[in-house]
């Protein structure tokens, strides 16, 4: 039988960060982190700022190098030099400005930027690019140039040269933090698209609960330590602890926590708003 | 009593060019005086073009726009325009360039005639007005501090020239649910202490609901409706068809309703939708006993 | 005005100049510019302007675009017939007050304009017909032999591509900047030299400090997709050079020998 602890892709054990060892300003970012992410699972992390989220989601790919404890992406460690380069093929990474991480001049020439990083010949590296592009529905922009897209698209972009690459996960930090709703809703429905199509495990670094929600697991960051880990209905169930942590609840868990604290009787674990109707209407 | 008019305002970019774009098409609007106003739109929708005709620095391609009695197109008259309507754009925070957080905010007051006394004066009001404490941040380098704290300043720069009306596109962008909570608190503290008049640019309808006296919602250029934050999230496939979200509370009082309850009038915050719904239940229960 | 710029941007197309292999066209470009510069003879004005219309009408540039580029440096180019008609010595054609303008001064002139006039074009050729990843591949090839003496020819055409994709990110960065300092008063056109140059200060930091945070993002982004430097590196786009190709180097070389040849005679 094949047990749970098989299907880990990336596994941390006692994890340890501190922000400049031995010299001035040394702070600890991250503190004694044990767990493990499942292939093909959408994680969602959330904490207030300084929580240690970004500093946790650098470590999946190598960015940073735990100071003490391990982390592995498909058993290979990351403090070991020569895994560097593929474990950054397995763990692709889209990050918050969406300007900041294009660096060509050219749509499908910055597709092509991770594939030709890889070394990969012409012909694979143009069909990739050629896929990625019709996954993330911009075929037909792919010789605009970056600066005439919209937020939105511009991190459609990201998304397609991670895909390039073909990972097994991606990370993204933060990704809609500066799209307007139309492009933060858009950029969720591909992300679950890839997710339960294409199989990509994927790690969702975010402050929007609306978008924690839509997850299978949910990890709480405060301070630098996993303190609370658990589905999207387990976690929401704990507004006080949440608080605690300076998190608030998605609208309709939060409505139905105060409805329940007048003594009008609500199930468990409603997080939409239909849901919630559904359940006043009984 | 309203203090801006703007009567059939066009603006085209690059008129002439094959970059034409037109930006807006006949917008007519007006702010009263003391009053929170939202413009709301999607992007695109020009909500940063109009409001960059509020203190003069963009003009109307046709039609006009008269602030504080000043027509727009007069130009030594708006020449001035920047001391009474303070505009803060969107991540104010990469704008900063003082040596000190002092020498930045004092920028604005500097380029007016006040002395250095005065200057000091309206530093030191705006810094409060921001929650940064004067003494413990007037000589830090401002790339030294964190991005809120950035952006509190950049704000504070513009607060210090004490504006009538306070502008800003996106204050909340990229902030995190408390940072934002807190910064709108303090925006509608001004307000509501009458330091100024503030039009606010956003896309986030919770905010809209919140704390908007009124609301202007632009599309591609046009306004789609003005009014009141309620009669405006009465018409939600309005609203989502142009790419905007109605906030939840509305949505659930709206549902309610739809499904026969007796809900009175849309709730705009969670507190309302709160008492909507104990309301609707005790209505209920009344109804049930009476049969 | 600053959106309107069409100096140097890639105008997409199929003709064969846009398929050309780009280090044909880099080296084909430099020989035209070394003919331009060294042309002597009317003949060769005409034979080389000709050529270039007929390949700005293979490659299907629109005038409007080309002239859009002239267009940008009109001041270089009027200063610079100016500076010959009126200050060359010679036979005197016409006088306005002390400044005399000379036969001598006008051919000068003239040719001066256009020298630069199809000096712009050739340049806006190449830019129009390759796209920037393309040039900058093409250019770390024709400049691979600086490797030898330690050039870092691949960091530079990096370079290159990067600045080429952010150069409008940074204009409109620029604009928006303007506009804010512009709200709180600044203002740049008023005062002595030392006051305007002073009151760029607060365009200037903020775009500093602003590029230095999206070096530093970008780098990070790079080193996420597995980017090391120029080892191993492969291309979508393969270079291969071809028959049209060769054709086009061998004909731009017998012109640029033509036109040396005769300027040395």
């Amino acid at each position: 039988m094949v047990s749970i602890r098989d299907q880990a892709l990336i596994r941390l054990s006692e994890l340890t960060y501190i922000y400049n060892q031995g010299e001035t300003g040394e702070r600890t970012g991250i503190i004694n982190i044990s767990g493990d992410i499942y292939r093909g699972e959408w994680l969602a992390m959330i904490g207030s700022n300084g929580s240690g989220k970004s500093t946790l989601a650098r470590h999946l790919n190598a960015l940073l190098i735990p100071t003490s404890g391990t982390v592995e992406v498909d058993g290979l460690d990351t403090k070991v030099a020569e895994n560097l380069w593929e474990i950054r093929r397995l763990v692709g990474m889209v990050f918050q400005n969406p300007d900041n991480q294009l660096v060509a001049a050219l749509v499908e020439e910055d597709v092509a930027f991770g594939p030709e990083n890889l070394g990969l010949p012409s012909l694979e590296v143009r069909l990739r690019v050629e896929q990625a592009l019709t996954l993330m529905n911009l075929h037909d922009l792919r010789l605009r140039a970056p600066h005439l897209l919209s937020g939105g698209q511009k991190q459609r972009m990201a998304v397609a040269g991670v895909l390039a690459m073909r990972p097994l996960c991606m990370v993204l930090d933060e990704p809609s933090a500066m799209l307007d709703p139309a492009g933060r809703k858009d950029l969720m429905t591909t992300i679950g698209r890839l997710n339960r199509e294409a199989g990509i495990t994927v790690v969702l670094i975010t402050h929007f609960m609306e978008e924690a929600v839509l997850a299978n697991r949910i990890w709480v960051l405060h301070e630098g330590a996993l303190v609370m880990a658990g589905t999207p209905r387990e976690i929401f169930q704990q507004g006080s602890q949440l608080a605690a942590y300076n998190l608030e609840l998605p609208g309709p868990a939060e409505l139905a926590e105060r409805l329940r604290r007048s003594g009008i009787h609500l199930p468990e674990g409603i997080l939409t708003v239909e849901e919630l109707v559904h359940s006043i209407c009984q | 009593m309203s203090i801006i008019q703007v009567i059939n305002l066009v603006y085209v970019y690059s008129r002439g060019t094959p970059f034409q774009v037109n930006s807006l098409q006949n917008v007519s609007m007006t702010v009263d005086e003391g009053e929170f106003l939202v413009v709301a739109g999607p992007t695109g929708s020009g909500k940063s073009t109009l409001i960059q005709h509020l203190n003069g620095l963009l003009k109307p391609t046709a039609g006009k726009v008269v602030v504080l009695g000043v027509d727009t197109t007069n130009k030594k008259a708006a020449a001035g325009l920047w001391r009474q309507v303070g505009l803060v754009f969107q991540y104010p925070e990469t704008q900063l360039f003082g040596e000190t957080v002092y020498e930045d905010i004092a920028f604005g007051p500097r380029n007016t005639e006040a002395d250095e006394e005065q200057v000091d004066r309206w530093v030191k009001r705006a810094m409060d007005q921001v929650d940064l404490d004067y003494h413990q941040f007037r000589d830090l380098s401002p790339f030294t501090l964190s991005s809120g704290q950035r952006r509190r300043v950049a704000m504070a720069g513009v607060l210090a020239l004490q504006p009538r009306v306070l502008v800003l596109d996106e204050p909340t962008a990229g902030l995190d649910p408390v940072g934002r909570k807190r910064m709108l608190q303090q925006i509608k503290g001004l307000q509501r202490e009458g330091i100024c008049t503030v039009v606010l640019v956003t896309h986030n309808m919770e905010d809209a609901a919140r704390w908007a006296d009124r609301m202007l919602v632009l599309d591609q250029g046009k306004v789609l409706r003005q009014g009141i934050p309620r009669d405006i999230f009465s018409r939600p496939e309005e609203l989502n068809q142009v790419g905007l979200e109605v906030p939840f509370p509305a949505t659930l009082t709206r549902l309610l309703r739809e499904s026969g309850y007796p809900v009175e009038q849309l709730a705009l915050t969670i507190d309302e939708a709160e008492q909507t719904v104990k309301d609707v239940r005790v209505v209920m229960a009344n109804r049930r006993e009476m049969r | 005005m600053l959106e309107g710029i069409t100096l140097g941007r890639y105008i997409p197309g199929r003709s064969i100049i846009h398929t050309l292999d780009p280090r044909a066209k880099i080296i084909a470009v430099m020989l035209l510019i070394m003919s331009i510069l060294m042309a002597g003879e009317p003949l060769l004005y005409l034979g080389l302007t000709s050529l270039i219309v007929v390949v700005l009408s293979m490659a299907m540039i629109p005038l409007g675009a080309v002239w859009k580029s002239i267009r940008l440096l009109w001041l270089i180019l009027l200063f610079g017939f100016v500076f010959q008609a009126f200050f060359t010595p010679g036979q005197v054609m016409l006088t306005l007050g002390p400044l005399t303008v000379t036969r001598e001064g006008l051919v000068g002139g003239g040719t001066m304009l256009w020298r630069l006039v199809n000096l712009i074009t050739v340049a806006s050729l190449l830019t129009f017909t390759t796209t920037p990843i393309k040039l900058t591949a093409g250019l770390e090839y024709v400049l691979a032999p600086l490797n030898r003496v330690r050039v870092p020819v691949h960091e530079l055409a990096m370079m290159m591509t990067i600045a080429l994709r952010f150069v409008p990110t940074l204009l409109e960065e620029a604009q928006l900047v303007i506009k804010a300092q512009q709200s709180r008063g600044a203002a740049f056109t008023r005062g002595s030299i030392w006051r305007r140059a002073m009151s760029l200060v607060p365009i200037l930091v903020p775009l500093f400090a602003g590029s230095l945070r999206r070096a530093e993002d970008l780098a990070t982004a790079m080193e996420a997709r597995c980017y090391r430097g120029g080892v191993n590196r492969s291309r979508m786009n393969e270079l291969a050079a071809g028959r049209a190709d060769r054709v086009a180097v061998s004909l731009c070389t017998v012109i640029f020998l033509l036109s040396a040849g005769l300027r040395i005679i």
